[in-house]
Formats: C-alpha cells, sequence, structure tokens
C-alpha cells in the first residue's frame, strides 16, 4: 500500500530527480520556494505530466515507466487531486461537483448523491448541496474541493498548496479541518505547501526541493 | 474625465454609418406598406420564405453538429498541418458565393468526383434539390460557426478539464460535462450567425441547387428574379430579409464578437 | 453606310474614318442568345466600319439588361429576345430606333451523357412521368426563352410545374447546365442547340410546329450617335441576316 515514484520529473525547461515513497497513512509534505517544480510533482503523480525517466507505481500497479511505454490515463488512476487554484465547475451545484468523479466512474445517480452529501457534511458543509460554487466564499469552495477528492475513496490524495487561494478569513477554519480529514483518510498523501505551521501539523515526513 | 472625441473623427464615422444605413432606410421609406400583407401572402413569397426558413433552420443546426467537433479539433489537438487544415475550413468565408458553388457542383454534380458514384450506383443526383441548398448553405455557414466556437474552446480553461480528469472523467466525459457547456455563448452565437449567413445565401445555392419556385427557390433568389419584374415585390421580400438579419443581430448583442 | 468610306484606296491599314469626330466604341447589350453570332461577326464589322474603334458587349437575359437599360446603365446599343423586354426599354424613353430583324423557335437539347438521352422524343418524354428522376431546365418565365417554352408546354399539354426542375435566369445558363451533363435536357433556342450540336457537345430534338412557338429578335439604337447606328444598320442588313440564317440557324424576321 505504497505511492512510489522513483525516476526525474520536468515541465518545459525544468528538470528534476526525486525519488519518495508515501505508504498508506502517511503525509508526504514537499516544501521548497517557487519554481522548485513542487506542483509539477503533483501534476507527475496525477498524470497530467509524463515522467522523463524511471517509474511512478502505486501499490504493484505500475502508472508511468517511459523505458517500458507503460502509461495509465489520468482518469484511470486512483488518485485524486485537490488543486491551488480549487478549479470548481462554476456552471453545476455544490452537490454536483462532488458527485462529479462517482458519475464519472458509473455509481448510480442516487447513490452518488447521498455518498456526496455524507462528504459535504464531513467538511462542515450540510446545507450547501444547492448552492453555486461562485455564491459561496473561496473557503467554502476549497472544502467543497476537498469533498470532491475524498468522495472518490482514492488511494492517493494529492493536495497541491490547499489554502493559498483561501482568504485569511476561512484559512482558520480548514486549518483545523484538514488535520482531521487526513486522519481518517486510508490512501497515502502527497501534500505541497509552503506554510511550515501545517507542515508541521499534517506531515509525517517531508522532503525539501 | 470626459473623453472628447475630434469633431473630423465624428464626421469621418458619420459619413461611414450613413454610407451603411442609407441603403437600409431607403428600402424602408420605398417599401409599399399598403399592400404589405397582400404580397407576404402570395404564394411566391409564402413559398420562398418557407423554402428559406427550413433550409436555413436545418443548414445552421447541421454546421453546429458537425462544426462544434471540428473547432475543438482545431483548438485542441496537436498533429502536424493543423492550421493548413484551419484554412481550408474558413476558405468558404472569403470564397466568392459562386465559386463556391461551382466547387460543390464539381464535387457532388452527377459528373463530380464523387456525385458521378452517387448517380452511377445509387441513382442519387444532388443538383437542384432541397439538399443541394442545405449542403450549400452549410458550405457557406460553417465556417462561421467553426470559428467562433474555436476561439471559445482555445481560450476555455484547461485547468478545469484537468481536474475532470483526475476525477476519473474519460475524455469524451470531459467534452461533454465540462468544455462543451463552456462553450455554450460562443455555439449559440455561431448558430446565429450561421443561421443568418444560410438565409442569405444565394450564389452557392443557385449555382449548384438552381432555383425552382416552390422546391429550391429562397428568399434570396426570389427577390433577384423580382428585381426585374416586380420591383415592389422585391422590395417587400428584401424587408423581409433585411428584418430577419437585423433581429438575430440585435439579439446577439455584440456576442458574437469573435475572441470574446 | 454613312460617313465611312470603304475598300477604295489603297493602304495596309483599314480605311480611314471619314468623320473622326464620330470615332469612338460602342456599348452593346445583348440577350444571351446573340452570343455567338455577334462574336462571328464582330471582326467583320470592326474592318468595314472604320469609325468603329471597338465594341463592349453585355450579354444576359434581356429582362434583366432591359431592367439596367432603364435604371441607367450606358448602352449603345440593345439586342432583346422579345418584343416584352425591348417595349420595357421603349416605355423609359430609352430608345431611338427599334427594329426586328430576326426569329427564333425552340428546341429540346439533350446532353450527350444523360442517361436517358434516347427516350428524349417529344416535349411529353421531359416530364417525370414518363422518364422516371429525369432532371430538366427551363428558362424564367419572366426571359424571352423562359415565355417562349411556356407556351410550347401548354401547347403540348402539359406544365412548367411537371417538367422543370429548375429554372435558369438566361438560356446561357441553362445552356451550361446541360453541356455540363448536370441537366438531361432543356428547351432551348434552335440557333443555340445547332450550334452546340455542330460542337458535339449535345444533341437536338426539334419540336413540331403544331406545338412551337417563336420570338421575335429586336435591335434598338438608345444613343443618338452615328456610330451606334451604324451597328444597327449592319443587324438589320442583308449581310448579316445571311449569317444568322444559314449559319446559326435563326429565322428570317
Amino acid at each position: 500500500m505504497t505511492l512510489s515514484l522513483n525516476g526525474i520529473v520536468g515541465r518545459g525547461e525544468f528538470e528534476r530527480m526525486l525519488d519518495i515513497s508515501v505508504a498508506d497513512g502517511e503525509v508526504l509534505a514537499i516544501t521548497g520556494p517557487n519554481g522548485s517544480g513542487k506542483s509539477t510533482v503533483i501534476h507527475t503523480i496525477a498524470g497530467l505530466i509524463p515522467l522523463r525517466s524511471g517509474k511512478l507505481q502505486s501499490d504493484d500497479t505500475t502508472w508511468d515507466e517511459p523505458a517500458t511505454n507503460t502509461w495509465i490515463a489520468s482518469e484511470n488512476r486512483t488518485c485524486a487531486v485537490v488543486f491551488q487554484d480549487i478549479r470548481l465547475f462554476a456552471h453545476m451545484s455544490v452537490i454536483s461537483n462532488v458527485a462529479y468523479g462517482l458519475r464519472a466512474r458509473g455509481v448510480r445517480k442516487d447513490e452518488a448523491l447521498s455518498r456526496s452529501e455524507t462528504l459535504l457534511a464531513r467538511v462542515g458543509l450540510t446545507s450547501f448541496s444547492n448552492r453555486r460554487p461562485n455564491d459561496i466564499s473561496g473557503g467554502e469552495r476549497q472544502r467543497v474541493a476537498l469533498a470532491r477528492a475524498l468522495v472518490l475513496e482514492p488511494r492517493v490524495l494529492l493536495l497541491d498548496e490547499p489554502l493559498s487561494a483561501v482568504d485569511a478569513a476561512s484559512r482558520s477554519g480548514l486549518h483545523e479541518l484538514l488535520p482531521e480529514l487526513l486522519a481518517g483518510f486510508a490512501g497515502s498523501t502527497v501534500l505541497v505547501s509552503h506554510d511550515p505551521a501545517d507542515v508541521e501539523a499534517l506531515a509525517s515526513a517531508t522532503i525539501g526541493l | 474625465m470626459k473623453q472628447r472625441t475630434s469633431p473630423s473623427l465624428k464626421v469621418i464615422a458619420g459619413i461611414a454609418a450613413a454610407f451603411i444605413a442609407l441603403p437600409l432606410l431607403s428600402i424602408l421609406v420605398r417599401t409599399p406598406w399598403s399592400d404589405l400583407g397582400d404580397m407576404l401572402s402570395q404564394k411566391s413569397t409564402r413559398q420562398a420564405l418557407t423554402i428559406s426558413l427550413q433550409t436555413s433552420v436545418i443548414a445552421a443546426l447541421i454546421s453546429c453538429l458537425f462544426g462544434v467537433p471540428l473547432a475543438w479539433l482545431l483548438a485542441r489537438s496537436r498533429t502536424r498541418g493543423l492550421s493548413a487544415l484551419r484554412v481550408v475550413c474558413i476558405t468558404p468565408m472569403v470564397l466568392p458565393p459562386v465559386v463556391g458553388g461551382i466547387a460543390l457542383l464539381t464535387a457532388f454534380g452527377r459528373q463530380g468526383l464523387v456525385g458521378r458514384f452517387l448517380y452511377d450506383w445509387w441513382d442519387v443526383s444532388l443538383p437542384f434539390t432541397r439538399t443541394a441548398v442545405v449542403m450549400a448553405q452549410v458550405f457557406v455557414a460553417m465556417p462561421f460557426l467553426v470559428l467562433a466556437v474555436e476561439a471559445s474552446f482555445r481560450q476555455s480553461d484547461k485547468g478545469l478539464e484537468e481536474a475532470a480528469r483526475t476525477m476519473g472523467a474519460s475524455p469524451s466525459r470531459v467534452f461533454f460535462t465540462i468544455a462543451l457547456p463552456a462553450a455554450r455563448p460562443a455555439i449559440i452565437a455561431g448558430l446565429a450567425l450561421a443561421w443568418a449567413r444560410s438565409l442569405g445565401e444565394f450564389g452557392a445555392s443557385i449555382t449548384f441547387a438552381g432555383s425552382f419556385p416552390g422546391r429550391t427557390q429562397t428568399l434570396p433568389m426570389a427577390v433577384y428574379e423580382l428585381v426585374s419584374v416586380d420591383y415592389r415585390l422585391s422590395l417587400v421580400l428584401s424587408l423581409v430579409l433585411i428584418f430577419i438579419s437585423v433581429a438575430v443581430l440585435a439579439a446577439m448583442r455584440d456576442r458574437w464578437m469573435v475572441g470574446r | 453606310m454613312s460617313g465611312c468610306s470603304s475598300g477604295s484606296r489603297q493602304s495596309s491599314t483599314s480605311d480611314a474614318c471619314k468623320e473622326p469626330a464620330a470615332k469612338g466604341s460602342i456599348v452593346v447589350m445583348a440577350a444571351s442568345s446573340m452570343v455567338n453570332v455577334l462574336s462571328d461577326v464582330e471582326k467583320t464589322f470592326l474592318t468595314t466600319h472604320s469609325c468603329v474603334t471597338g465594341i463592349t458587349y453585355s450579354y444576359g437575359s434581356s429582362a434583366t439588361l432591359a431592367t439596367q437599360i432603364v435604371n441607367g446603365s450606358p448602352a449603345d446599343v440593345f439586342v432583346s429576345a422579345s418584343e416584352a423586354t425591348m417595349n420595357t426599354v421603349k416605355n423609359a424613353d430609352k430608345t431611338v430606333t427599334i427594329n426586328v430583324f430576326a426569329k427564333n423557335t425552340a428546341e429540346i437539347m439533350v446532353s450527350p451523357a444523360s442517361r436517358f438521352a434516347s427516350k428524349i422524343t417529344d416535349v411529353t418524354s421531359l416530364s417525370d412521368s414518363v422518364n422516371s428522376g429525369i432532371t430538366v431546365g427551363l428558362c424564367v418565365a419572366t426571359a424571352p426563352c423562359g415565355s417562349l417554352a411556356n407556351s410550347i408546354v401548354e401547347k403540348a399539354g402539359t406544365s412548367r410545374n411537371t417538367i422543370a426542375d429548375t429554372e435558369s435566369p438566361s438560356v446561357e445558363d441553362l445552356i451550361t447546365k446541360i453541356e455540363m451533363g448536370e441537366l438531361d435536357a432543356g428547351i432551348v433556342y434552335h440557333s443555340d442547340c445547332k450550334y452546340a450540336e455542330s460542337r458535339n457537345v449535345a444533341t437536338c430534338v426539334v419540336i413540331p410546329s403544331a406545338v412551337n412557338s417563336t420570338n421575335g429578335y429586336y435591335v434598338a439604337a438608345l444613343t443618338s450617335r452615328s456610330i451606334a447606328q451604324q451597328y444597327v444598320d449592319y443587324i438589320n442588313g442583308s449581310e448579316f441576316k445571311s449569317v444568322l440564317q444559314s449559319k446559326f440557324g435563326f429565322l428570317a424576321p
């Protein structure tokens, strides 16, 4: 039950050698200055960017190995991402956003909705189902994004600077929520953050780029 | 601070606007308003109007059905030669319509490259049919829709599509649930433009589909024929065309400007 | 031929124009069915009429041309294929002189590529009920060749609606489509059909005189320039008549 990446990640001119491994229940924090490639690592694990060389695997499944032409597309990887810029679908309601991944994977509508309602409650947005992303605050939007990722029960959870787009007022609420959510999460977590307090509070291991 | 436009600029702009507005207003003034009802209810008028509306709506819908995927390909694909494909697909916009008609005849006429097989093997003769009218309209109108929608797809937030994929959505699911809804304003604008262009189509249609009242004669063709025969009726039909065009543009209120 | 000498002086170039002040070029607007014969005689005319330095032709449907003339299109001569269209111009006070100089009758022109070629024998064979799937064109009713077709079609006991799949604004357009093979057949002028047949691009089926009709060709001077009148005189002259009738199949007026 481990996520491991051993190889070279790259995007454009940027390249970086990496060797990481994250077991179930662990939270690996990746820190470093801007431009050091933290987002690139997230995007590579998520399958949005290919590895330059090496191997990326989750448990016994190889997700990406250029040498053997092995590649599993993003939509087929058991990982979910919470993006720095949140990326909720503005033309759908909150509950539809949360249920999106489940519906994409073929879950029946009523089951998807009920599981989504449960997650919304867990992130503290019980009555928000029919609200629209543009009508709620930044902090509330990021909670929806967290619910959207967690409802999929992924093996790997990727958090890319989850608090950077959230206003100061909402940040404290999320500061309390995140440890709770991660504690209850069974899979591997990779967290990118440059807030030392968050890293301190959440991470079981840290790597600096 | 209030911006002051120079007087000479206003004069030049005024002349330009007047040049375009005057002919349109002249039709309004010269229209035989008292006989409008009679003329509009004439059989030939009703026939031409029906054919025009039927064919232009179908042409707009076909343009949408095929044009949106084409716009998607042009906006997203990374294969080489795509810019050449784009030029080819947009060409009908700048081509003289009658040249488009000749081209259609050369391809789909009974002696045409493809048309000869349709005729020899399946007895299908396309020229001078209502299908040919729609084909001519799609040929000239689809590029407008493709252009508008491609611009929208290019500008759309790819981050949202990435997010959808990480949630487990296949590329086609991403297209239908994320990309398409985001392009909706452009698609509607493209539809309206394609429809308006189809309605006004003359050169390609008369060359490829010919003209026969009740079968293939559209409103613009009827106007053309009437100009030397019943000038007053041609004014009335012209008025109808102008009215529809202005109504479509007004309803879209600048949303058709490519790049928005 | 007033004003210009011909033939008596020996010189390597054409004879000089006797009224240099009248020298110039003319604009002739003519019905489409005149295109072949007028191009044919152009060189002869210019050689024998040295006051005319050039001729600009505008061909089209007589109805369209008449409208253009009435709306002010500058032309010196109008050659129309029907009395009606000439009257349009006359009633707008644009004509100086008018004369009828030829007649034409109609014929069925058949595309050699047509699969119905051998089955087209008369006007009734042009309808879908006799030959299913046949594609036929007629001139628009408002053009001279179209009104000619109308009277023929009525006399043959059928209708425009039954026969035609498309209407052409001019006989030129109709002929092109038949030659291209996009139409199986059409009702055109005998002169046009004969010309096409001589080039092996079409075959002609005669329309019996009981059913057939004729239309008259009219020429009018639109300006009082002497060179315009020279052209009109030539059109009305015996030399042109013999070219029209023996070479191109037109009939005497």
